[in-house]
């Protein structure tokens, strides 16, 4: 697994994301990306849905991407990778392209949970292969801050406005992690901006999956998120410790937690952080933080249901396999009908350049 | 037709300004227009704002590019963008002087120069940004709107602000419109020269207005075909600094630093790179020894922000 000098000296020799971006100060997207690039071996694409990373990094004329980049639309960055994915096998098969690549999706929350979430859905069905990366800061940040329903419960947004009528958000926010791993798909995991080691390895192993991947990572938006731009990586840290943010990973339909945060922080340190939530301290709210409280413990024990049932097989050698330093695919051809992690298994006994047992 | 372009950044208020300015004049009984253009809207990233006065229904509702007036609300946008563009001889350019610095030259400009300490204007004043000085000396040196009027405007396009700030935009508004009347005695005396000074050296220096390149439209953009923006001037006074003898290159600086100016060569860390540093003190945040500061903008530092002595404070 690479740590950070590795990523360091990585995208030294290969820089793929740069600077000059009109990002805001103290945002946390950029972290992610360069993790997730210098997280991946060999050559990478890149599939970008409408949000404030494409509209930052590539203002007319410029870009600050240093690798093949395409943005189409808001809702469909998942039917763009799966033509790119398309497009990929057509150049190799008529021999135009030497070299293996990846292909990562950027979006968005918005992007995502919500109005990609089809285009997202029928490409896992479909088995396409891309490694997804789902950057949620929790509301639609690039038009200013409006509520997504990754947005959680009591959460302030232009449109989910604290006020006499309502204190913020009154719908709890979608377990994205949950829809996609119904999918099936080979590996799914969420990840938080502050816990880049645990970042890179999910990278990694998603790098090794032999169809879709999906990584929920944890951004911070200082404005959007109502903290101070120095604060972003406390408040994503306090997320995970708070148990607010569980890093799980689900590889072959398996659930497990990467991390245990100890000891326990109750959830208000996190909350009291954010301007989002300040109308849930004043008097008479106190009901509304313990309801998130709630919601937060209930996941938390669901989570940890899951991880009890699965250690037996994360201690078994199969799964073992997931952990191996990846090394370039030689050979990445379309494999249809049949469960994907089924090819995952063949493939390990095969040993096609990929995997030796 | 009268067309006033205004340069600032995401959060500086060019676009209230616009509408201020806009809102006034329809007071005065003109037509107006006003509209915002972005790029990515972002506190501290380049943006402009555009004002348009006729005294017939305005048809037209494109971007201003040959404008009449030019206002630079930030003067470290003139490295950043081409602020004259489309800006004749018989044309005005008034800037805040703001956190000036001593290099911008605007030597090349062909119409009138009215540099505006407009922050310490509005600082006086109470009011948190330069942008209704700027409108207040602006309206003086056009002779209208009234100074009345721009009063009754703050209130209508400031409305959902609490009171305490309408008030203080009334004053900085009132105290540009004063500035901008003895600053015109100055301009009609030395209209040969074309310019008027105050604060900023403008002839002093060096930095050319260059304009931004021109893309082939349409075609696949390569990474280095075009130099990326620097972003040095969203930075709001405060930059890092490092202590070099506490750094222990753990490199988390360089990992979290979102702008990507944290230089570094192989393993080690090695400073600051100040056109790109957006100084949102991450780095400060994050460095497990404390051996990044933030220190004031004019504090002289050494090769990419070393620092020869830890500071007290
Ligand atoms: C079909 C469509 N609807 C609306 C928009 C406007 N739009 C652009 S980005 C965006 C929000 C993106 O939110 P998210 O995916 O969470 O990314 P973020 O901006 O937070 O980074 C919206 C609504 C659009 N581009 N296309
Ligand atoms: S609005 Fe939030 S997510 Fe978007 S660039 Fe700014 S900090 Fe980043
Ligand atoms: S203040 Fe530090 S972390 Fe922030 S942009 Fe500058 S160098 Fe990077
Ligand atoms: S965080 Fe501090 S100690 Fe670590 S590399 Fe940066 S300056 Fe050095
Ligand atoms: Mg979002």
């Amino acid at each position: 697994m690479a740590n950070i000098k590795e990523m360091a000296s990585h995208s030294q020799q290969n820089p793929r994301f740069g600077s000059g971006h009109s990002l805001c100060r103290g945002c946390g997207i950029p972290s992610i990306v360069r993790t997730v690039l210098s997280s991946i071996p060999g050559p990478v694409a890149v599939i970008n849905a409408t949000s404030c990373l494409e509209v930052a990094t590539t203002r007319y004329p410029f870009t600050v991407w240093k690798v093949p980049w395409i943005h189409v639309a808001f809702e469909n960055s998942a039917a763009v990778a799966s033509g790119v994915e398309a497009a990929y096998h057509a150049l190799r098969a008529r021999g135009e392209l030497s070299e293996a690549m990846t292909l990562v999706v950027f979006a968005g929350d918005g992007g995502t949970y919500d109005i990609g979430l089809q285009a997202l859905s029928g490409a896992l069905e479909r088995g396409q292969r891309f490694i997804y990366v789902c950057y949620d800061n929790e509301a639609y940040m690039n038009t200013g801050i409006q509520r997504s329903s990754a947005t959680p419960f009591g959460a302030s947004t232009t449109t989910s406005p604290a006020g006499r009528a309502a204190m913020g958000k009154p719908e709890p926010r979608k377990n994205i992690v949950e829809i996609v791993a119904s999918h099936r798909i080979p590996y799914v995991a969420q990840a938080a901006m502050s816990h880049w080691q645990d970042l890179s390895n999910k990278v990694q192993r998603a790098y090794h999956a032999e169809g879709p991947a999906f990584i929920n990572v944890l951004s911070a938006c200082p404005p959007g998120w109502g903290h101070e731009p120095r604060d972003a990586v406390l408040v994503v840290r306090l997320a995970v410790d708070s148990r607010y943010w569980p890093l799980v990973e689900v590889i072959e339909g398996r659930w497990r937690l990467t991390y245990q945060p100890a000891p326990r922080i109750p959830v208000v340190k996190w909350l009291a952080l954010q301007g989002r939530f300040r109308h849930l301290f004043q008097a008479g709210q106190e009901e509304s933080l313990e309801k998130i409280q709630a919601i937060i413990d209930d996941e938390w024990q669901r989570v940890k249901k899951r991880d009890e049932e699965s250690a037996s097989w994360f201690a078994s050698e199969e799964a073992g396999l997931w952990d191996r330093v990846p090394s370039l695919p030689e050979s990445w051809e379309p494999r249809l009908g049949e469960p994907m992690w089924e090819h995952f298994r063949k493939d390990s006994k095969h040993s096609n350049g990929r995997v030796s047992l | 037709m009268l067309e006033i372009r205004f340069h600032g950044r995401g959060g500086q208020g060019a676009k209230t300004a616009s509408q201020l300015l806009a809102v006034a004049f329809l007071d005065a009984g003109r037509y107006p227009q006003a509209f915002p253009e972005y790029g990515p809207e972002r506190s501290g990233a380049p943006m402009m704002a555009y004002t348009r006065i006729d005294e017939q229904p305005i048809r037209l509702h494109a971007a201003i590019i040959a404008p009449d007036v030019v206002v630079v609300l930030d003067p470290a946008l003139i490295r950043e963008q081409n602020v004259t563009e489309g800006l004749d001889s018989q044309g005005l350019l008034i800037v805040n002087t703001g956190r000036s610095d001593p290099t911008i030259s605007l030597s090349d400009v062909e119409g009138s120069v009215l540099m505006v300490p407009a922050d310490e204007i509005a600082q006086k004043a109470g009011a948190k940004h330069a942008n209704t000085v700027m409108v207040g000396v602006l309206a003086a040196l056009l002779g209208e709107p009234s100074v009345d009027q721009l009063v009754t405007a703050v209130d209508e396009v400031m409305a959902l602000l609490p009171e305490s700030a309408r008030d203080h935009n009334r004053k900085s508004v009132q105290a540009g419109y004063t500035y901008g009347v003895s600053a015109l005695r100055v301009l009609d005396d030395t209209r040969e020269e074309r310019r008027v000074q105050s604060g900023l050296q403008s002839s002093s220096a060096a930095v050319a207005v260059e304009g931004t390149p021109f893309a082939r439209p349409g075609a696949m953009i390569r990474p280095d075909d075009y130099p990326v923006p620097l972003t040095g001037g969203w930075r709001m006074g405060k930059k890092p600094a490092v202590h070099l003898d506490r750094c222990v290159n753990c490199l988390l600086c360089w990992q979290f630093c979102p702008d990507g100016a944290v230089i570094i060569q192989g393993n080690m860390f090695l400073g600051f790179d100040y056109d790109f540093c957006k100084g949102c003190e991450i780095c400060d945040a994050v460095c497990p020894t404390q051996a990044v500061h933030m220190v004031s903008e004019t504090t002289k530092v050494g090769a990419w922000g070393e620092l020869k002595e830890v500071p007290t404070s």
